[in-house]
C-alpha cells in the first residue's frame, strides 16, 4: 500500500510537471485545492438556490434528477474511455514510459493501480463539478444513501474506463513491439485519422446541448444493454431509485467484481509485457523527387518547406493542436447547415497553424542557427509554407460553402478570392505572433507560443472570424458589380497591410536568428 | 608558411553578470587540429558558438578565413561543419531525410557520399527509421555525418565522442586525421587520450580564461614526460580534487 501511494505521488508529480513546468497546475496539491474550492462554491450556490425553490418545483425536479443521475455514470464511462485513448496517442513516442520505472522493485499491479489513481486524480475536475451540482438536491430530498451509491457509481465508472484504457494501452504496446518495423506512413496516417476522429467525437459529446439530450435520453439504452458491465453502475442506481434494493446490491457487487477482474487482467498483461522492445518507425524513401523540389529552384527553401510539412503530419504536439478543431470542421460538413462554422478554417485554424510554425521546432531550432540559412531564407520558407496551407484551407472552406449554399461558379470564385485573401492575411499575422512570441520549450502540452502570444492570437483570431462572417454575409447580399468593386478595394487594403506585415516579420525573423543565446 | 584560418582578438563574452569568456586571444592555422580542454562551464562551447557566429561577442573580434564572425556569419557557416554538444536533430525525419535536408541546405547535388558515411558508421540499415527512435550514439553519428557531408574548411566539434562506441570513435578519429589535410579542426573534449592522439595544439580554458595554448610536444616537455591528464589536472587545480577524492575513499 505504501509503495502504491509513493508511486502514485511520483507519477502524479511527473505528469503535472511535464504538463506545466511553472504554472499553478504543476503541483498536485494545488489541483486538489482548486477542485475543492470550486466544489464548495458550486455546492453552496446550488444548496442556497434550492432553499428558495417552491415545493412543487422540487417535486418536478426530482423525477428529472432521478433520470439524470442514472445516466451520469454511463456518460462518465464513455467520456473517460475517449480521454484515456486520446492520452495514449498524446504521449506518442513516450508510449513506452514504463521503461523509466521498470528497474524499480515494484509489482505490475502496483504500477497499474498507481497509474490509474494518478490519472483519476488529475482528471477529477468533472466529478467534483457533477457531485457539487447533484448532491445538494439529494440532501434536500434526504436521499443520503443514494449519495453514497451515486459517488460509488461515478468512481467505479471512471475506474472501469481507465482500466479498459490501460488494457488497450498494453495491447497497443505489445502489438507495436511485435511488429518492430512499422511502415511509418501507414502508422502516421492511421494516428492522424484516429486522433481527428476521437477528437471529433469528444467535441460532440462535450457539446452542452448534446450532453443534455444524451443525459435525458439514455435510460432506454441502459435498459436494453443492462447486461454490459459498464452499465452496471448506472443500473445499480436505477434499481435503488426503483426501490429494488436487492437488484441494486447485486449490481454494486457485480461492479466491484468486474473492476477487480479488470485490475487482475491489466496486472497480468502488464506483467507479461513488462519490458517491451521499442518499435522502429520505418519511412522508406521514394525514388522520385519531391513535388516541391521539382517546381522550386531554391533547394534550401524547398528543403525547409518540406521539413515543415513533414512536421505537421508527424509531430504529435502539432497534430494535437489542430486536430480537434479540424475534427469539428470535418463533422460540420455532415451535420451543419450553416456556412459560418466552415469560416473557422481560413481564420482560426489558419491562425493556429501559422502561429505554431516557428515554435514547433522546439530545441531543434538550433539547426537553423548553425546551418547556412539566412533570416531571409528562413522567413521565405515559412511564408511559402503558410501560403500553401492557406490555399488548401481556403479550398476546403469554399467546398464546404458550396455544399451548403450551392452558389454559381462565378460567385464561388469571387468568394474564394475573398477567403484566400483573408486567409493569407491571417497567416501573415499568425507568423508575426509566432516570430514575436515563440516558445521553444519541449513539454507534452503544446507550448509553441508564449502565454502572451496565445492570448493575443485568441483575440485576433476571434476578431478576424467575426469580421469574415460579416464580410461574407455582406457579399452574399450584394450585386455582382458591387462585389467586384469591393474585391478591388479589399485587394488594395490587403496588399498594403501585407507589405507592412512583411517588413515587420522580416525584422522579427532577423532578431530571432541573430543570437542563439536569446532563445 | 601556413595560412591563418582563425584569429581571435581580445574576445569577451558575458552572460548576465558572469564572464563566459574573458580576454581570449588565439590564432589557429590552416590544417591544424586544436583541442579545447577545460572543466565543465569553462567556456568551450561558448567559444565554438562565437566562432560560428551563433552568439555575438560583447567585445573583441573573431576572423574566420578572412570573414568577420558577426558580419559574415552566414559565409562562415557555409564553409563550416558543426557538431553541437547537445545534438538536437529533427526527430520527425528519418536519418536519410535529415541528411538529404542538410545536403539541400549546403546546395550539394550529389548525395552519394551520405550512403558511404552511413555504411562507414554502420547505420545504413537504420537510415529509413525516424530519428526519434535512434539512440544517443546514433543521433551523434548522424550529426557527425551532417557536419562532414559538405567537406567543410572548418570543422567545429563540441564533445563529438559522447555516446559513440569505441569502433565508431576510432573511425571518427581516422576521418579527422584525414580531413586535417584540407580543413582546420577545433575539437572540444573531456577525453584527454583522444586529444593527445589527434590534436596538434591544446588550448586549456578555465573559468572563461585561456590558461595555456601549447603543442602536445611542448606539454610533454613541460610536464616532464607525464601524460596530458596529469598536466591538465596540474594547471586546472585538479590535483587538489584528486587528493580530496583519495581521502574520501579511504
Amino acid at each position: 500500500m505504501k509503495k502504491i501511494l509513493l508511486l502514485t505521488i511520483v507519477i502524479l508529480k511527473g505528469i503535472t510537471r511535464k504538463n506545466s513546468r511553472k504554472g499553478l497546475s504543476s503541483d498536485p496539491k494545488i489541483i486538489l485545492f482548486i477542485n475543492l474550492v470550486i466544489f464548495l462554491l458550486i455546492f453552496s450556490s446550488v444548496y442556497l438556490a434550492l432553499s428558495i425553490l417552491k415545493e412543487e418545483t422540487l417535486i418536478t425536479a426530482r423525477s428529472a434528477l432521478n433520470e439524470l443521475i442514472i445516466n451520469i455514470p454511463f456518460f462518465i464511462f464513455i467520456m473517460f474511455i475517449l480521454v484515456g485513448i486520446l492520452l495514449i496517442f498524446e504521449t506518442g513516442e513516450s508510449i513506452f514510459d514504463v521503461e523509466t520505472i521498470n528497474w524499480i522493485p515494484i509489482k505490475p499491479y502496483e504500477y497499474v493501480v498507481s497509474s490509474i489513481i494518478s490519472t483519476m486524480y488529475i482528471y477529477s475536475f468533472p466529478l467534483f463539478i457533477l457531485t457539487a451540482l447533484i448532491i445538494p438536491f439529494l440532501i434536500k430530498f434526504q436521499a443520503f444513501f443514494l449519495i453514497l451509491i451515486f459517488i460509488l457509481a461515478l468512481l467505479s465508472s471512471k475506474f472501469m474506463a481507465l482500466l479498459f484504457v490501460e488494457i488497450i494501452k498494453i495491447f497497443l504496446e505489445a502489438s507495436f513491439s511485435k511488429i518492430k518495423r512499422i511502415k511509418g506512413k501507414y502508422l502516421i496516417n492511421f494516428r492522424l485519422f484516429l486522433i481527428i476522429i476521437i477528437s471529433s467525437i469528444f467535441i460532440v459529446i462535450t457539446n452542452p446541448s448534446l450532453i443534455q439530450r444524451f443525459l435525458f435520453n439514455t435510460k432506454n439504452i441502459i435498459d436494453i444493454t443492462w447486461f454490459l458491465p459498464f452499465n452496471w453502475p448506472s443500473t445499480s442506481l436505477k434499481f435503488y431509485i426503483e426501490e429494488n434494493y436487492i437488484g441494486a446490491l447485486i449490481n454494486i457487487l457485480l461492479t466491484i467484481i468486474f473492476c477487480f477482474s479488470l485490475l487482475v487482467l491489466a496486472s497480468f498483461l502488464r506483467n507479461k509485457y513488462w519490458v517491451l522492445e521499442k518499435p522502429s518507425i520505418i519511412i522508406e524513401k521514394r525514388k522520385k523527387k519531391d513535388f516541391l523540389n521539382k517546381i522550386m529552384k531554391e533547394s534550401k527553401i524547398s528543403a525547409l518547406i518540406i521539413k515543415d510539412l513533414k512536421a505537421y503530419v508527424r509531430k504529435m504536439e502539432l497534430i494535437r493542436t489542430y486536430s480537434p478543431i479540424l475534427g469539428l470542421v470535418i463533422l460540420s460538413f455532415f451535420i451543419s447547415s450553416s456556412y459560418q462554422i466552415s469560416l473557422i478554417i481560413p481564420t482560426i485554424i489558419n491562425l493556429i497553424i501559422s502561429t505554431a510554425a516557428i515554435g514547433y521546432e522546439g530545441r531543434s531550432i538550433i539547426n537553423i542557427y548553425y546551418l547556412p540559412i539566412s533570416y531571409n531564407e528562413y522567413y521565405k520558407s515559412k511564408f511559402i509554407f503558410i501560403i500553401f496551407i492557406s490555399f488548401i484551407l481556403s479550398l476546403i472552406t469554399i467546398l464546404n460553402i458550396y455544399f451548403i449554399l450551392y452558389l454559381n461558379l462565378l460567385y464561388l470564385f469571387i468568394l474564394f478570392c475573398f477567403i484566400f485573401l483573408i486567409s493569407l492575411l491571417t497567416s501573415k499575422i499568425g507568423l508575426t505572433i509566432g516570430l514575436k512570441y515563440p516558445k521553444f520549450e519541449e513539454t507534452k502540452l503544446s507550448k509553441m507560443i508564449s502565454l502572451k502570444g496565445a492570448y493575443l492570437s485568441l483575440i485576433i483570431g476571434g476578431i478576424i472570424y467575426i469580421f469574415t462572417i460579416f464580410l461574407i454575409r455582406l457579399i452574399l447580399n450584394l450585386q455582382i458589380n458591387l462585389i467586384l468593386f469591393l474585391l478591388l478595394i479589399f485587394t488594395l487594403i490587403f496588399y498594403l497591410l501585407y507589405i507592412v506585415l512583411n517588413k515587420i516579420n522580416l525584422n522579427l525573423s532577423k532578431k530571432l536568428l541573430e543570437d542563439v543565446s536569446k532563445i | 608558411m601556413r595560412n591563418l584560418s582563425i584569429e581571435i582578438v581580445n574576445l569577451n563574452k558575458r552572460f548576465n553578470e558572469n564572464f563566459a569568456l574573458k580576454n581570449i586571444n588565439l590564432q589557429i592555422f590552416e590544417g591544424e587540429i586544436l583541442g579545447l580542454l577545460g572543466p565543465n562551464g569553462s567556456g568551450k562551447s561558448t567559444l565554438l558558438k562565437l566562432i560560428l557566429g551563433m552568439i555575438k561577442p560583447d567585445s573583441g573580434r573573431i576572423t574566420v578565413y578572412g570573414y568577420d564572425s558577426v558580419k559574415d556569419s552566414l559565409k562562415i557557416r557555409k564553409i563550416s561543419g558543426y557538431v553541437p554538444e547537445d545534438v538536437r536533430l529533427y526527430e520527425f525525419l528519418t536519418g536519410i531525410e535529415y541528411l538529404e535536408f542538410i545536403c539541400k541546405i549546403y546546395e550539394i547535388d550529389n548525395t552519394n557520399l551520405i550512403y558511404d558515411y552511413l555504411k562507414i558508421f554502420e547505420i545504413y540499415d537504420k537510415k529509413d527509421e525516424m530519428i526519434a527512435s535512434y539512440s544517443l550514439g546514433m543521433k551523434r553519428k548522424i550529426a557527425i555525418i551532417a557536419a562532414l557531408i559538405h567537406k567543410p574548411k572548418l570543422l567545429l566539434l563540441d564533445e563529438p565522442l559522447n555516446g559513440l562506441d569505441p569502433k565508431s570513435a576510432r573511425i571518427f578519429k581516422d576521418i579527422i586525421l584525414n580531413l586535417k589535410k584540407t580543413s582546420t579542426i577545433i575539437f572540444s573534449t573531456h577525453i584527454l587520450e583522444i586529444a593527445q592522439a589527434i590534436c596538434d595544439k591544446i588550448a586549456i580554458l578555465d573559468k572563461g580564461q585561456l590558461i595555456n595554448m601549447v603543442s602536445i610536444n611542448e606539454i610533454l616537455e613541460i610536464s616532464k614526460n607525464k601524460s596530458l591528464e596529469e598536466y591538465f589536472l596540474k594547471i586546472t587545480g585538479g590535483d587538489e580534487i584528486k587528493n580530496l577524492v583519495e581521502v574520501l575513499l579511504k
